[in-house]
């Protein structure tokens, strides 16, 4: 019975262990902060509208999440209902084309990016969210400037992929020139 | 004479019996322990992916209404067979005209400006100079 009881404590002794652990690695980045300095107009101002700068930022990260939706939803439909037909398309008639494959493949890249982007930034987002503004300020300031940066290599992101849709298309003009000098219809 | 027994003291639980009760209160103790660490590990996996910022299935982060009832503008599919003419070619450029101005619609997606200073309300950096003491 003794021996049992010690049995028992100790397995509880080893899952307590193992869960701190566990939940001191998920929880150590919070508190990995740099503060940067600021000035006492701008902490003033951060304290002060903190519950309002609170409210817009957690509209803003419901206003993205329906981005990313749409955005992902009309990459994957351009890709799968377009790109990658006429590419198959081209190859079962023996005339691939390898400026279309390339173009094709920095898309699915970009894609890839843009969705490994996204969870950074929104990562970011809602660590911002979860900073006290009002009693840190400059740790707020801090990840707001990081959270910006973030959000601007996503936005150049989109970018690149609506331009590779562009030049995707471009490519697609010129193979239809290209045929057209053989045969029409 | 009755063939009766004297009453016996109600027999005690034995050993056996004991060590029984005490193995089902542990094994539920241990079952419930490891549910609670594997859905500590699976929620942590799930936020540490990042799955979470991509599932729009949690609470706060629904669908609205107008989303869900809006269906899908257009079906078309280009044929991934068949031969490659000009007028195939020019159905496949009007088309994915058309479906690229459903990107084309939403105007600078995740712009700067929603997380600029101005947005926030807080006043432009002073000019650069000696940094003020953070307290």
């Amino acid at each position: 019975m003794v021996k049992n009881h010690t049995y028992f404590g100790r397995s509880v002794f080893i899952t307590m262990i193992f869960l701190t652990a566990i939940l001191s690695a998920a929880a150590s980045p919070l508190f990995s902060e740099k503060v940067t300095a600021l000035s006492d107009d701008q902490r003033g101002a951060i304290e002060q509208n903190c519950a309002t700068t609170k409210q817009s930022l957690k509209q803003l990260q419901k206003t993205d999440a329906r981005t990313r939706s749409y955005l992902g939803s009309a990459y994957e439909g351009l890709l799968v209902n377009y790109i990658t037909p006429l590419d198959l398309r081209l190859i079962n008639a023996g005339q691939p084309n390898a400026n279309l494959t390339t173009i094709h493949s920095n898309i699915i890249t970009t894609r890839q990016r843009f969705v490994a982007e996204y969870t950074t930034y929104s990562q970011s987002l809602e660590e911002l969210l979860s900073i006290d503004c009002y009693n840190h300020p400059d740790e707020f300031y801090n990840k707001l400037v990081e959270t910006r940066q973030k959000r601007a290599e996503l936005s150049s992101t989109t970018t690149n992929i609506r331009n590779l849709f562009s030049e995707h298309l471009t490519a697609v003009r010129r193979l239809k020139s290209s045929l057209g000098g053989d045969k029409n219809e | 004479m009755s063939d009766e027994k004297p009453a016996e003291k109600p027999a005690e639980k034995p050993a056996e019996a004991h060590r029984g009760d005490h193995n089902l209160f542990i094994l539920g103790i241990i079952s419930i322990v490891i549910a609670i660490v594997t859905t500590v590990v699976s929620l942590i996996i799930y936020h540490k992916s990042g799955d979470i910022y991509l599932d729009r299935s949690r609470p706060g982060f629904l669908p609205d209404e107008e989303e869900v009832t809006t269906k899908p503008e257009t079906t078309y599919s280009f044929p991934s067979s068949g031969t490659l003419t000009d007028g195939v070619l020019d159905d496949y450029i009007l088309h994915f005209e058309e479906a690229i101005e459903i990107i084309d619609d939403l105007h600078s997606p995740f712009s700067e400006t929603p997380l600029s200073d101005e947005s926030l309300g807080i006043p432009a950096a002073p000019a650069e100079g000696p940094a003020e003491s953070a307290e």
